[in-house]
């Protein structure tokens, strides 16, 4: 038999039973779009962590004293010298230390959830913030105590609802006074933090009215995030011989935690991927018994095929085309839907989605060798069919 | 049927033919069957019902096995070919034309008639060249396009017959082709196997028809699945 031949001959029954053709199609296209449109929504979400773990600084380190430690009184926190030292340890590229509290940001009876951040000037970089208007706090603020504050876009949201041009102008923070020198452009929430509302101050105005001279963490910066576990381990050496005991402090990595929620997203995916998978083969069985129905109406056909010279292998590829026709084209409308829906699913959750070639490669050889699993065994008993048998046979 | 070549019949000769059914009970269906046709003659097998003579001309026409017994076909011995040449054989040397047509009712005569020359790799455009050729020469211009189930009885054993001649065939099997015909057509099939038969074609034809019989060079008798008479028809020509 010649392709072009077989071609028509797989195609004719389709025709000829749309609606069949249409149920059997529409269950390839359901499977292979659902697949499709899950594991590129769960490839755009764990890249937006991916790409948050880089905004972020993928060589944060923070260390922190453990605020509950702290307050049962017996230890000492941290010393301004004893934060400005972790900066000597090799593979540091500069640290940040700060305390801070979350106390509410007033101003013209307005208030504002927000974290305060007492610290140096190194912290906005340090944490990946951008100063969108102003400027960033100075070493000469802190030295001077100056009564100055950079909001986060949130925070000065909240507080200059009506107003674009905050700088200048004066909040309250915890009693005192604060004139505003910068706003910081938004950076999105992490783990339902919302790290624009925030308030920095220099980190010497802060210890003088709050009369505590402090330090509860350091934000450091690694040189390498490929040596961020070495250098972690250097951290808590340090703390552990200034401060004793291991509860009584935390060091953490951003990017370790962030990758663990990389990890985990990933796993869902692959969750939601066999979840899909099941769908596909659903379908499949739908198919096979619309294939084993075609081959029982069609047992007479078969046998008048035979009687003019179809061999076993004629009637093998003629029942296993038309199987992977259905497939074929079921893979590649679904396919078509899937990315469509992807696209528009993406649009509506706020997911850059950019489809991969690989999955829609993979589906599309996946609907395929599906055609080929759930057509070859009704083609096989159709092939096996003795003549006579079949040319006689009566229903 | 003008412009067709002459054709070079078979001969066919079996030898100690049986079939046994096993299932449901174990009927003898052919018992050492004896035969021989020569090049270009035109058999006739008549017989009562139940007889075996569909079972012979399945065994003729390599859709079935017998259970014991040798068939040559053109001095060939084609008695244990194996299903991939059968069907080989089918399709090169044999035409078979049945009782009930079939036909594939969801093709068109000319696709139906086209069928032989598919599963011989023939292109399309000169597969259906010569379908219509053979539909126009039995008389089936206006009906190319027609499915089965839009023809009368006697049009669509004339497609089956375009269906068996199309490939050239050397030998012509026929399954009481005038089983489901009325008067007018069988005497239309009669006189087409006639002229097969002068331009050389070998046929084994099964009949309750005796008008049809009688046209055929020898008449041989089927009864209880033995061969019990060899005679002359029309033409006088005996073993
Ligand atoms: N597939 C089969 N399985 C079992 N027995 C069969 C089968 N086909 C035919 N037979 C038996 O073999 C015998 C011969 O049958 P066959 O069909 O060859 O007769 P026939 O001469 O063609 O009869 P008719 O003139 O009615 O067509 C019958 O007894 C029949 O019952
Ligand atoms: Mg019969």
């Amino acid at each position: 038999m010649r392709v072009d031949d077989i071609l028509v001959e797989a195609a004719r029954p389709l025709w000829r039973h749309k609606l069949r053709s249409l149920l059997s199609v529409l269950s390839i296209v359901m499977g292979v779009a659902s697949v499709i449109a899950l594991m590129t929504l769960m490839q755009a979400a764990s890249q937006g962590v991916g790409r948050r773990l880089d905004a972020l600084g993928a060589n944060l380190v923070a260390v922190t004293v453990n605020p509950l430690a702290a307050s049962t009184g017996g230890t000492p926190t941290l010393t301004l010298p004893q934060a400005l030292s972790l900066a000597k340890i090799p593979g540091v590229a500069g640290v940040a230390p700060a305390a801070y509290a979350a106390i509410p940001a007033e101003r013209a009876g307005r208030e504002a959830p927000v974290t305060v951040y007492a610290t140096w000037p190194t912290f906005t970089r340090i944490m990946g913030y951008h100063v969108a208007i102003g400027r960033n706090l100075s070493m000469r603020d802190e030295s001077a105590s100056a009564a100055l504050v950079v909001l986060g876009s949130a925070a000065a949201q909240a507080l200059f609802p009506h107003d674009g041009h905050p700088i200048g102008r004066t909040v309250v923070i915890g009693g005192e006074p604060y004139r505003v020198t910068g706003v910081l452009a938004p950076k999105g929430s992490l783990f339902g933090v919302n790290e624009d509302a925030v308030a920095i101050l220099p980190l010497t105005t802060y210890q003088r009215a709050a009369d505590n001279g402090s330090v509860t963490s350091v934000y450091v910066q690694a040189q390498n995030p490929a040596r961020i576990r070495p250098l972690m381990r250097e951290l808590a050496d340090k703390l552990g011989q200034w401060l004793g005991p291991q509860n009584q402090y935390t060091v953490v990595a951003q990017s370790l935690v962030l990758g663990v929620v990389h990890r985990i997203s990933r796993l869902l995916t692959d969750i939601l991927a066999g979840v899909a998978s099941i769908s596909i083969v659903v379908g499949g069985l739908g198919i096979l018994n619309v294939h084993l129905m075609a081959v029982a109406e069609r047992i007479r056909e078969i046998g008048v095929r035979k009687s003019v010279g179809a061999r076993r292998c004629d009637i093998l590829v003629q029942f296993l085309a038309e199987a992977v026709l259905i497939a074929g084209i079921g893979g590649v409308i679904g396919t078509g839907l899937g990315v469509a829906l992807s696209q528009a699913i993406g649009q509506r959750l706020g997911l850059s989605v950019v489809v991969n070639l690989r999955i829609v490669e993979d589906a599309l050889v996946i609907s395929l060798l599906l055609g080929v699993a759930v057509g070859l065994y009704p083609a096989l008993r159709a092939a096996a069919l003795a003549p006579v048998e079949a040319l006689t046979f009566d229903r | 049927m003008v412009g067709r070549e002459d054709v070079r019949g078979a001969e066919v000769t079996v030898q100690s033919l049986s079939r046994i059914y096993p299932h449901p009970c174990r009927t003898v269906a052919l018992q050492e069957i004896t035969l021989t046709v020569r090049p270009g003659e035109w058999l006739a097998i008549v017989g009562p019902s139940g007889s075996g003579k569909t079972t012979l001309a399945n065994i003729l026409g390599l859709m079935d096995r017998p259970s014991s017994g040798r068939y040559w076909l053109d001095g060939r011995d084609v008695t244990a070919l194996s299903d991939r040449e059968r069907a080989l054989v089918r399709n090169r040397l044999l035409g078979f034309v049945y009782q009930s047509f079939h036909l594939i009712p969801t093709l068109t005569a000319r696709e139906n008639v086209e069928l032989p020359l598919v599963y011989r790799g023939v292109p399309r455009r000169r597969r259906r060249e010569l379908a219509e050729a053979w539909l126009c020469r039995l008389g089936l211009e206006g009906r190319l396009h027609h499915r089965p189930f839009e023809l009368s009885g006697g049009q669509q054993q004339r497609v089956a017959l375009a269906r068996a001649l199309i490939g050239s065939p050397r030998l012509l099997l026929a399954d009481e082709p005038t089983g489901n015909l009325d008067e007018e057509n069988a005497r239309d099939m009669r006189r087409l196997f006639s002229e097969l038969r002068d331009q050389g074609q070998t046929i084994i034809l099964i009949t309750h028809d005796w008008a049809l019989a009688q046209s055929a060079d020898r008449i041989a008798r089927l009864e209880a699945g033995r061969l019990v008479g060899d005679m002359a028809g029309r033409t006088g020509y005996a073993r």
